[in-house]
């Protein structure tokens, strides 16, 4: 079926399977090395990141969303589309704009994500934070349960978590009040707990 | 005797003779009219005795005298000695005991020894509200109980202490009932240390020596254990209470008493930590509110606030480091607490200022020439000390190590210190408390001026011998090492051609000492005296390199706008304007300005003011600094990210594979001896750290992070 997608669009589809293949193959330390490749090949032809870019809602049907690693794959794809010319990191209105897109319908606080990052992010959006955020994605509802403060979560996130709670506690004092308390002490004192 | 023909006694013979003698000893010990024994007729009863045991058989007869003899026995006990105990009754049945006891052991002790525990124990309660008792009479009683276990103390433990001990439960129980509700914390204290003073004095009286710890047990346990809480938080009178009031032998007594039960300190301590944490947030508050009252023009004395509240919180300290050596005996729990106590208030810092700025300030005041204070050699020493002490409390130390380096910096290079050996005297105190690591840099400063004082009577050699260097201007030039002191802003400040003369020479000079050092010139740094000459008279100005430089525009033109003034010195806007408002605002109006007003504006014209005149010859032009703080903070703020990178590299190195908690937790505990770091600087560092390829995170448990070599 994937023929359909290369059909529909060439750049992004074709980039994608290269992508897939690197990542699925080889140790480490050679995908690493083979995306560095891949990435000055993209950077080698003018404008090609954009179009890929650009491409990428018309790939997503082609993408069979319900396997998870495939997913997983694709979403970071689009993280690796995003960065340019060699940078490590991708910025606030690339990330936003890319999320709005690789998730919309799979994160109920997309917007509100979205929309925080804007306010309160200064510096660029980091491929770990990009990579937690599909994680939490998948393991937090809207009422932030399974959200664990004491997580290994990227700080961008823990602050979001706090924003949201806030916002919560506004609106129902008693019980959102007690989670933030939860989360605020658990921020300043640590827990040797393993999370 | 042997093979002497020996007559043989029959039993019948033997027994009437041996019955004699029996009758005798009754009437005796009835205490009836009776001769005693005389040495004759006592051997006469032994070699009867004797010689019919030893007979050859049949005339053996041991076995039946020992019948006859223990019959005999038994029936002077039912029909006289018991008989004569039953009928007596307390303490003289006591003395009949020991009376009959002498004699006859075993047989009374069985029959009596319900009746005797009832008696010693009633006596002993007797003794307990204060009556006088014959001690002597129940130790000879106690003894029995003692000695009838030949060896083993079974026979005391059972048949009297088990007893006695839960008679005094039962005692002290109602005693401490009543007690509690009638008496004062003090009052009770003072009860229960006698009551097991006395208790203890029984036992050396008449009871047994391994009784001692477990009568006092059970008094301590009815008197303190059961009754702790409600003793200890008396409302007026209670440990609280006692610690407000300063009850220090109060206090003694209740470490004395409450050191004895499991656990009874833990109470203690914490409601001293509660207190002293109290009291010293009480001081914070304080200063708080007299520093909100500040008026803003008396600077000076908002600064003498800050140095009475360290001395506050260091008497403070001295008060309960005194409680806790004398009423407390040095016991960890109380050091423990103090330092807990002492943790929380001293971190929470005054109006804005950490307390790690309030004790850099404070040692700086202590030490800089003209301290306010007005010290003792020995007073300045002690105060260092103390205040070294209290550092341990303050988490932020990397805090306190940049402003005291600030304020050391400042002292050494203006000649504010007021005495070397104190300077060198606090930091050997400082090594000693935070490590050599901590104070290595300050060291490095105070080192450097002294090479620099000599590096300074070279050069003037080196300018007497090169007449014709000489640049015309005394100069004197300090040179440091650079990762000793503070860092400061350098400018390329336009110097005058005077000034830029002094520096071609010294350059020169210092290349013939040293090839491979670089020189960095920092003129904020530097002083000045100029001499302007004034309409009135001429005045030596002290001021620093930057305000003589701008002053010294003025020996060109009469009149300078404020951008070309900016221009001509090449210094910020921020820089100018605090040099113009000193100059032409402020104390000494040393130039005049257009319009006249008090703040300095982009439009204004300045102008030499040749009026000025002062009635001093040699007046210091003052320059505020500028506040460094925020600097500092800065400064401190990358030195931790640096050093929470350097921990958290350090631990993956050596773990490869490690989760996020534990991680987070070993950084802490690896940078707590110089600050405390935040949970979430950590966490960014750690995300920093996988941007730039030192770790990633496993790929199934996100909370795991692995070292990339």
């Amino acid at each position: 079926g994937f023929a359909a997608a290369v059909a529909a669009c060439p750049s992004a589809a074709e980039a994608f399977l290269k992508y897939y293949g690197i990542v699925s193959g080889g140790t480490s330390a050679e995908s690493r090395q083979a995306l560095v490749e891949l990435s000055l090949a993209i950077d080698g032809i003018e404008g090609m990141r954009d179009v890929i870019f650009a491409d990428i809602p018309k790939l997503i049907p082609f993408i069979d969303l319900e396997d998870m690693s495939l997913f997983s794959c694709f979403y970071d794809f689009v993280f690796f589309i995003c960065r340019e010319k060699g940078q490590k990191s991708v910025t606030i209105q690339r990330a936003v704009a890319a999320w709005r897109i690789v998730l919309s319908g799979r994160f109920r606080l997309l917007d509100r994500w979205c929309n925080f990052v804007e306010k309160y992010q200064r510096h660029n959006i980091s491929e770990d934070t990009w990579q937690q955020l599909l994680a939490f994605s998948r393991c937090v509802n809207e009422d932030l349960e399974g959200y664990d403060p004491r997580g290994a979560w990227p700080v961008l996130i823990d602050d979001f978590v706090e924003q949201m709670h806030r916002i919560y506690h506004s609106t129902d004092c008693s019980s959102a009040m007690e989670s933030q308390c939860n989360i605020s002490s658990t921020l300043k004192g640590l827990d040797p707990q393993p999370g | 005797m042997a093979g002497q023909e020996r007559r043989t006694i029959d039993l019948e013979e033997g027994w009437a003779f041996m019955q004699k003698g029996i009758t005798k000893l009754k009437n005796i010990l009835e205490g009836k009219p009776e001769p005693q024994f005389s040495s004759e007729d006592y051997m006469m009863l032994y070699t009867t005795i004797y010689n019919m045991c030893t007979q050859k058989p049949p005339h053996d007869y041991s076995q039946q005298l020992y019948d006859k003899y223990r019959e005999s026995f038994e029936e002077y006990i039912t029909s006289m000695v018991l008989p004569s105990l039953r009928e007596k009754h307390d303490e003289f049945m006591l003395r009949e005991l020991v009376q009959r006891w002498s004699n006859h052991k075993v047989m009374i002790y069985q029959e009596i020894k319900g009746q005797v525990k009832d008696a010693v124990i009633a006596l002993i309660d007797k003794e307990r509200e204060g009556e006088q008792i014959d001690r002597g009479l129940l130790k000879n009683v106690l003894d029995i109980f003692v000695e009838i276990g030949l060896g083993q103390m079974e026979c005391y433990e059972n048949d009297f202490e088990d007893f006695l001990l839960k008679d005094t439960t039962e005692y002290y129980s109602v005693k401490a009932q009543s007690w509690i509700l009638e008496d004062s914390c003090p009052d009770y204290m003072i009860k229960a240390e006698e009551c097991l003073k006395r208790e203890k004095e029984r036992v050396g009286h008449y009871l047994h020596i391994s009784s001692e710890q477990k009568l006092l047990e059970k008094v301590q346990n009815e008197l303190l254990a059961q009754y702790a809480t409600p003793l200890l938080e008396k409302e007026h009178s209670g440990c609280s209470a006692l610690l407000r009031d300063d009850k220090v032998e109060d206090l003694s007594r209740m470490y004395r008493l409450f050191s004895k039960i499991s656990r009874g300190l833990e109470p203690i301590s914490n409601m001293f930590k509660t207190h002293v944490t109290n009291e010293g947030t009480a001081l914070v508050k304080q200063a708080e509110d007299s520093a909100s009252n500040k008026k803003p023009e008396k600077k000076d004395i908002v600064g003498m606030q800050e140095q009475v509240f360290v001395w506050k919180i260091i008497e403070l300290h001295d008060k309960y480091v005194a409680y806790v050596t004398e009423c407390f005996q040095g016991h960890t729990l109380f050091h423990k607490a103090l330092k807990e106590a002492f943790e929380v208030f001293c971190n929470k810092g005054v109006s804005g200022s950490s307390s790690a700025e309030l004790l850099a300030t404070f040692c700086d005041n202590i030490l800089k020439k003209g301290c306010s204070e007005k010290l003792s050699d020995e007073a300045i020493e002690d105060a260092l000390e103390k205040v070294v002490r209290m550092l341990a409390y303050i988490s932020d130390k990397d805090l306190f190590a940049e402003f005291y380096r600030k304020k050391l910096a400042r002292r050494l290079l203006f000649d504010k210190s007021a005495n070397d050996e104190h300077e060198r005297s606090i930091l050997t105190k400082l090594k000693q408390q935070c490590g050599g690591q901590f104070t290595s840099k300050m060291e490095g400063m105070v080192t450097d001026l002294t090479v620099a004082r000599d590096h300074q009577t070279k050069f003037e050699e080196f300018v007497a011998g090169h007449p014709e260097l000489n640049p015309g201007i005394d100069l004197a030039v300090t040179v440091l090492t650079t990762g000793f002191w503070p860092s400061y802003k350098t400018f390329d400040i336009n110097l005058p051609a005077e000034m830029v003369k002094c520096v071609e020479v010294f350059k020169e000079f210092y290349q013939t000492r040293t090839k491979h050092r670089k020189l960095t010139w920092i003129y904020s740094l530097g002083t000045c005296n100029i001499n302007a000459k004034f309409d009135a008279k001429p005045i030596e100005l002290i001021v620093t390199t930057y305000q003589a430089a701008l002053l010294l525009l003025f020996n060109g033109s009469d009149r300078l706008s404020y951008s070309e003034i900016v221009t001509q010195l090449n210094l910020s806007d921020d820089d100018v304007v605090r040099l113009l408002h000193s100059l032409s605002c402020a104390k000494y109006k040393i130039l005049n300005k257009e319009p006249a007003s008090r703040s300095i504006s982009p439009n204004d014209v300045f102008e030499f003011n040749s009026k000025f005149t002062d009635r001093m010859r040699r007046i210091k032009v003052p320059l505020p600094p500028v506040d460094e703080k925020k600097k500092v903070v800065e400064d401190v703020d990358k030195d931790r990210r640096y050093a929470i990178d350097a921990s958290i590299v350090r631990i993956m190195k050596s773990r490869k594979v490690m989760g996020h908690q534990q991680l987070v937790a070993e950084c802490v505990e690896q940078l707590s001896r110089m600050f405390k770091p935040d949970f979430k600087a950590i966490k960014k560092r750690i995300e920093d750290l996988i941007t730039r390829d030192y770790l990633e995170r496993d790929k199934d448990n996100a909370n795991t992070y692995k070292y990339l070599a």
